[in-house]
């Protein structure tokens, strides 16, 4: 989630930094976007953690086909 | 008018769909999605008649609908209606074999809803910044409905297809943020539409083009499931609800391909046809290769259908990649595609239900469980593998024919691999279907199998006959590839 995110500010700094930023109303869809994204990726950490006990998703990887 | 009816319908229906509380109003439940899907249908058959007639349909210079937008509305309402309608049936018999609840149910069409409001939204907004929003609003809304059965596999799939999305489409607006570079140099400060970005295109550096069209093929192309972006779909696919897996296959990717296609025009403008052609045939024929062999060695017909998608983006991606003839047969060929896909996953819904399992090996003998499934399953099979009649094998025909004068290495390698396809299929598709089954026979509900004999009945008719309006807006929307 940090490396999204991460990801997410260094791409709007980018176009910040070059003089590429968009009108209010995409402004606001992308901010929108982002915040929703949190919300939706913490309730599947929450989830992840509720199921499998730990953050660390490469417990998940030992999963097999039902 | 007709665009914002056919937004606010699905929005309407959601917002309604949250207010229904108690566990008797399944019926108001399934009575909002037939009724939105209805009125999404006819509205979205009006709005692909205005573009017949008059090249475009606009609203407010905020939303556009061109050929190509016409043709994946057109799909959509098609696909999502048969969806909505078989999801009612479906959902009533996981209630009642105690897989899901009410709550559940309720989640289920609110997402949906909000799925197809994003898909209408993103094909239809004439800005690739609201494009992108609407995509990214498609991972979040169809997130939890891949998690849907709370299942340890379920919650990993829907947790690596948001992740990876989200890393794929931020590569992707990346891309998308280089090609605005020249109009906004050229002092454009309003909302930045494809018509104007394509009207500033050819000032572009040619490097960056090419760097952007890289980015957006990355970033969008992880959306379309092209190989090696795809870990994501068989994943996705095998563990969203079947009617879900159906819209993820039948409709989702197209609206990626479709973002795709949009800056493909822009990087042709800048840096010439070659280049975009180069990168999506070599995602083509990867795509197609690395999926034959899967399909060959599959062992779950949920996951087989998924890399089948693959496969067929990767047939979709050389037709535009060759342009031309097959440019237009590529956009048929996306046509046929969403509907025997839906067919099959549909019919995977069926036998699903039935069998208790998406394992190949335990699925036997279908025909003399749920016959009308079968034969329906069989003629999906018969359709996605490119067996004539069906307009599968004209579209693939047609892509070779272009491909085997210009890229005849290329060719021949898909030829192969969609030999591997039918092969692989095959194998498993007779097994599955004619094997011997102790089962007693199981009576089909009306709401289980009608939705897909209307797919099937539709995907016969086109294959047999494009009525002159489709052909029409084909042959608009590829003139330019």
């Amino acid at each position: 989630m940090v490396g999204v995110l991460s990801l997410e500010n260094a791409i709007v700094s980018f176009a910040f930094s070059t003089g590429l930023e968009q009108a209010p109303g995409p402004q606001l869809g992308i901010i929108f976007e982002i915040a929703l994204w949190v919300v939706i990726a913490t309730v599947f950490a929450s989830m992840i953690y509720q199921q499998f006990g730990s953050l660390n998703v490469a417990t998940m990887a030992e999963l097999k086909e039902d | 008018m007709l665009i914002t009816l056919i937004l606010i319908t699905p929005f309407v229906a959601s917002l309604l769909s949250i207010l229904v509380q108690k566990k008797e109003g399944m019926g108001i439940l399934n009575f909002l999605a037939i009724a939105a899907s209805v009125v999404e249908f006819i509205v979205g058959v009006a709005i692909a008649a205005a573009v017949v007639k008059n090249g475009s349909y606009s609203l407010d210079g905020l939303f556009s609908v061109d050929a190509l937008g016409a043709i994946l509305v057109l799909i959509l309402v098609t696909v999502g209606a048969m969806v909505s309608w078989y999801s009612t049936g479906y959902l009533k018999a996981e209630v009642a074999k105690e897989i899901i609840g009410f709550h559940r149910v309720r989640q289920y069409f609110v997402l949906l809803h909000l799925f197809l409001l994003a898909m209408f939204f993103a094909i239809m907004t004439v800005s690739p910044i609201f494009m992108w929003i609407a995509i990214e609003a498609t991972t979040l809304s169809t997130a939890f409905l891949i998690s849907f059965y709370h299942k340890p596999s379920a919650l990993e799939a829907a947790w690596k297809y948001l992740i990876i999305n989200s890393v794929g489409l931020l590569l992707g607006f990346l891309g998308t943020l280089l090609f605005l570079y020249p109009a906004i140099q050229a002092g454009f400060r309003g909302l930045s539409s494809w018509q104007a970005l394509l009207g500033q295109a050819a000032s572009l550096d040619p490097a960056i083009a090419k760097i952007a069209f890289i980015f957006v093929m990355v970033g969008y192309g992880t959306k379309v499931g092209l190989v090696p972006m795809h870990t994501w779909l068989p994943d996705a696919h095998s563990k969203a609800p079947s009617p879900i897996s159906s819209l993820l296959s039948g409709m989702l990717l197209n609206v990626a391909f479709l973002a795709v296609l949009r800056f493909k025009q822009l990087a042709d403008a800048a840096v010439g046809v070659s280049f975009s052609q180069n990168i999506l045939i070599f995602f083509g024929i990867i795509s197609i290769i690395v999926a034959a062999f899967i399909i060959f060695g599959q062992k779950n017909y949920k996951r087989l259908l998924a890399y089948s998608s693959i496969e067929h983006m990767g047939i979709i991606s050389l037709g535009f990649g060759f342009g031309g003839a097959a440019a237009f047969a590529g956009l048929l060929h996306m046509i046929y595609h969403s509907l025997a896909k839906s067919i099959l996953f549909l019919s995977a819904g069926n036998i699903l239900l039935t069998f208790s399992s998406t394992k190949i090996k335990k699925v036997k003998g279908v025909i003399s469980v749920l016959p009308v499934t079968a034969v329906l399953f069989m003629i999906g099979f018969l359709a996605i593998t490119g067996v004539p009649p069906f307009g599968i094998f004209i579209t693939e025909f047609s892509i070779v024919s272009v491909g085997i004068h210009t890229y005849p290495v290329v060719t021949i390698i898909a030829l192969f691999a969609l030999t591997l396809v039918f092969v692989g299929f095959l194998r498993h598709v007779v097994g599955m279907i004619f094997a011997d089954n102790p089962k007693t026979m199981v009576k089909e509900k009306a709401v289980s199998i009608v939705p897909i004999m209307i797919l099937v009945f539709i995907l016969i008719a086109l294959s047999v006959f494009i009525p002159p309006a489709i052909h029409t807006l084909i042959t608009a929307a590829t003139s330019a590839y």
